[in-house]
């Protein structure tokens, strides 16, 4: 199997079990599971490098990092009772 | 490019996009938080599948561009920089691509350096790419220069967005239209694999022996004129 394939693999099953682990505590909050999905996709491309020497990921890493910000922004704004 | 993280990638997006607009219209947040997770992964795949490059490719690229800078050495060290012509042999078995600063007879060029009839030149042996062109592109009837060229060059090795082909008094006049980038950054050394593939291409086509009369790069495009002897 191609390295790529197999860092692709172990991706999808990292995200696959955090997304059953919050279906099964019955986390309901769409922006939890976006977030921490961003979250692990930049964990785990810095963590194995493979991915990032062999697929040019700026312009993803730039727009999960914006979306990424919107949510932490606005539930910051929620918690202060800002909106 | 690789298609089938590409493939993968669309059909996870879709899917998810799906989802994910059953999952606002049913009010079903885990539906779409789920949807929006596996988005990330399918956007992942698309971007992974549109600029994903082979390592061996890359090591490939930077070998080549180390032996491009040996054999311009060769070039300048031999005074065959400033002024140079482009020859190039047609024999069954092997071309060679021969920068000499004159005239010189294709039978008496051997591949190296050496001298004939008192003419230096610099012969380059071309023969993996002449083995692809006869298993891969063979000229069959009713095919002409332009439909061989532009296979080769736009539809598979995408060196250009088109080729014009102009003959006038025995002369092709062949016009690379709109370079792709890295093919524009091939161009900026004497010896390089542009100047040398195309007119190898013609050589093969004719299986004659071509000299190149002209080059100009004008914006994007490259001109070269081939004369078929």
């Amino acid at each position: 199997m191609e390295i790529m394939d197999r860092e692709i693999i172990v991706y999808a099953i990292l995200s696959t079990i955090v997304i059953i682990s919050f279906i099964l505590i019955g986390e309901t909050r769409p922006d939890v599971y976006l977030s921490i999905s961003i979250l692990i996709y930049f964990i785990y491309t810095s963590i194995s490098r493979n991915i990032r020497l062999r697929a040019k990921l700026t312009i993803l890493d730039i727009s999960l990092l914006t979306v990424f910000s919107i949510i932490v922004i606005y539930r910051i704004l929620t918690i202060l009772e800002w909106i | 490019m690789e298609y089938r993280y590409l493939l993968a990638g669309i059909n996870i997006s879709l899917v998810s996009i799906v989802f994910i607009v059953f999952g606002i219209f049913s009010g079903n947040s885990i539906v779409l938080g789920v949807s929006l997770s596996t988005l990330v992964l399918g956007i992942l795949l698309v971007t992974i599948g549109l600029t994903y490059i082979p390592p061996l490719r890359e090591l490939l690229k930077t070998y080549s561009n180390d032996l491009t800078i040996f054999a311009n050495k060769l070039l300048e060290d031999s005074g065959l920089v400033s002024s140079h012509e482009i020859r190039i042999c047609y024999n069954k078995d092997i071309i060679q691509a021969v920068f000499a600063n004159g005239a010189i007879d294709c039978r008496k060029v051997l591949p190296g350096i050496g001298v004939a009839d008192n003419v230096s030149y610099i012969s380059f042996p071309i023969k993996d790419l002449v083995s692809v062109l006869e298993t891969e592109y063979s000229i069959g009837e009713g095919v002409d220069l332009r439909d061989y060229l532009r296979d080769i060059l736009v539809n598979r090795y995408i060196v250009s967005r088109d080729i014009i082909i102009n003959r006038e008094n025995g002369v092709f006049k062949i016009k690379l239209w709109s370079l792709s980038r890295d093919a524009i950054d091939l161009l900026n050394k004497p010896f390089n694999p542009i100047r040398i593939i195309v007119p190898v291409f013609v050589s093969k086509f004719f299986e004659k022996n071509i000299t190149v009369m002209d080059e100009e790069i004008v914006g994007n495009n490259y001109i070269i004129k081939i004369k078929v002897m």
